[in-house]
């Protein structure tokens, strides 16, 4: 049995309400209430207009991969025993950014610009992360 | 910039030394005061990063530093080594302080480590803990924790924008072992090929192990003054020309990196701006640069700093490196006259600031012929900075 993953706690609200939609199965991020500009990771005030009215909308899910890795020595106890694994940044069609993981695929299949989806996955128990699967075209 | 280098000083580099931070650096500074021919009293400054362990007082109390008139830190590790020498010398030409030391002390083996903070020593993700309050939530749940993966990520992305391959970041290693097998100082002396390096275990696609710097001990220093003081000590004065810092996104934000780098956008920032400002100042051109120190966590951050400062085109470090440009003896650039971080060794790119020293003063061991203007960036994936230094003639 894999070691348990290392787990978000964070001290910030902002923080706090990503992973507890998360949670919930929702993956939401958020949006600027007064000029529409999306932001994450989670931040107290929007750095476009300064404004600190923020909303929690539904993200797509939808984007592509922006950078991948295959990653191959252990480094993270939860991680060993699936070692090597696929890790990848994800542009969403949103225009942020989030690291994930691969989990549908053979790591050389993974390519930069193939078409992805995050989907909230329960890894482990009261442990949801958005994990990347690619869509085929 | 009234400014000049006067002394460099550091200590042998190895492996699990058993010494602490606070004794290496002493070795370092009082080295780089012997060779400068000036006391320790003479320290009125001291330069360093907002991750070293050694303290201020601590120095003061064990070197027998009577006054500090100056103290200073910079951010980010590898992204701040040029960045301790150009706060020195804007602290000597603002007058702030006559005789300032910036200096860079690890003992950060594998498993040698002095205390449970993170910037003690140890691996990272051995310490980050199984609840993550920072920055650490947004990359360590999908496996992302190690500086090699977050370069492995940003270098996956040059080359899907601009075709390099990852034996360009190879040939960098190859080049950089070529220049530490020459060095009697360096760690790591066996020269390898492409083919070894082909063969070298994958870390995290595309780097391999020769792409990733040494995990050692070690300490280095460097001592500036006013060019006037400095033309009277021991050394050659080594004039420094100009400085920049600069803020930019950081490889362990990777969310954020990737949302303002200048590394694959047509973007200004970071060090395409401060570039600009650095030559500028200076009154010089990329093509006036002899040698260059860039200092690299990983190979690619050399392929970085190439494009951001303008010694050749976007998208063009692979092709650069790949034509020996960064190779001494004949290389249009030779970059890392010592080994750098994957070679000689791995003290937060400190190391590096001797060696551009020495390459001015005309005494490396790999020699640029009759070099003039050195370049030294700390790591392009930070926030960083750069200095350019000139020979006094
Ligand atoms: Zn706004």
């Amino acid at each position: 049995m894999s070691a348990p993953y290392p787990r978000p706690a964070p001290i910030g609200a902002h923080d706090a309400r990503f992973w507890s939609f998360a949670a919930q199965g929702e993956l939401r991020i958020q949006r600027c209430a007064d000029c529409g500009v999306h932001r994450h990771p989670p931040r107290p005030l929007c750095a476009a207009c300064g404004s600190t009215a923020v909303e929690w909308v539904a993200a797509s899910g939808r984007g592509e991969i922006w950078a991948r890795t295959v990653i191959h020595p252990p480094t993270l106890p939860a991680f060993t025993e699936r070692t090597p694994y696929c890790a990848v940044v994800v542009r969403l069609d949103e225009g942020v950014f989030m690291v994930s993981t691969i989990v549908d695929r053979n790591p050389d299949d993974v390519v930069v610009a193939a078409p992805v989806e995050l989907v909230l996955t329960e890894v482990e128990r009261d442990l949801v992360l958005p994990l990347a699967r690619v869509v085929d075209a | 910039m009234e400014a000049a280098v006067a002394g460099i000083g550091q200590t042998t580099y190895a492996k699990n030394m058993g010494r602490t931070e606070l004794d290496l650096a002493c070795e370092a500074i009082r080295s780089a005061c012997a060779d400068a021919g000036l006391d320790v009293a003479a320290i009125d400054g001291v330069v360093s990063y907002h991750v070293e362990q050694v303290q201020e007082l601590d120095l003061m109390t064990a070197l027998g530093i009577p006054e500090l008139r100056y103290m200073a830190r910079t951010p980010s590790g590898g992204g701040g080594a040029a960045s301790l020498l150009g706060l020195a010398a804007l602290a000597v030409d603002q007058g702030a302080a006559e005789c300032v030391v910036a200096f860079r002390a690890r003992n950060r083996s594998k498993t040698a480590s002095y205390g449970i903070d993170p910037n003690q020593g140890g691996r990272p993700w051995a310490k980050g803990g199984d609840r993550l309050s920072d920055a650490k939530q947004w990359h360590y749940p999908f496996g992302v924790a190690a500086p090699a993966h977050e370069f492995a990520l940003i270098a996956s992305r040059h080359m899907h924008v601009y075709g390099t391959r990852a034996e360009h970041f190879g040939m960098q290693a190859v080049a950089q072992r070529f220049h530490a097998s020459r060095n009697p100082d360096a760690i790591m002396r066996d020269p390898i090929t492409i083919d070894d390096w082909h063969a070298s275990r994958p870390i995290a696609e595309p780097l391999r192990l020769f792409d990733c710097s040494l995990e050692n001990d070690g300490a280095a220093a460097v001592i500036v003054t006013s060019l006037e003081r400095a033309r009277d000590l021991e050394q050659p004065a080594v004039k420094v020309l100009s400085q920049v810092q600069y803020g930019a996104p950081i490889h362990v934000q990777l969310c954020d990196f990737f949302a303002t780098t200048a590394a694959f956008e047509e973007r200004d920032g970071g060090a395409v701006t401060a570039s600009r400002r650095l030559f500028g100042d200076a009154g010089i051109t990329p093509s006036d640069v002899d040698v260059a120190m860039m200092v690299e966590p990983f190979t690619v951050a050399v392929l970085l700093a190439l494009e951001q400062y303008g010694f050749c085109e976007r998208g063009g470090s692979g092709p650069f490196v790949e034509s020996g440009q960064t190779l001494w003896p004949d290389g249009a650039l030779p970059v890392n006259t010592h080994g750098g971080s994957t070679s000689e060794a791995f003290v937060h790119g400190v190391n590096h600031l001797p060696e551009a020293v020495r390459q001015i003063r005309g005494t490396a061991v790999n020699q640029v012929a009759d070099a003039e203007v050195a370049f030294i960036c700390g790591a392009v994936s930070d926030p960083s900075g750069a200095v350019l230094l000139g020979a006094d003639r």
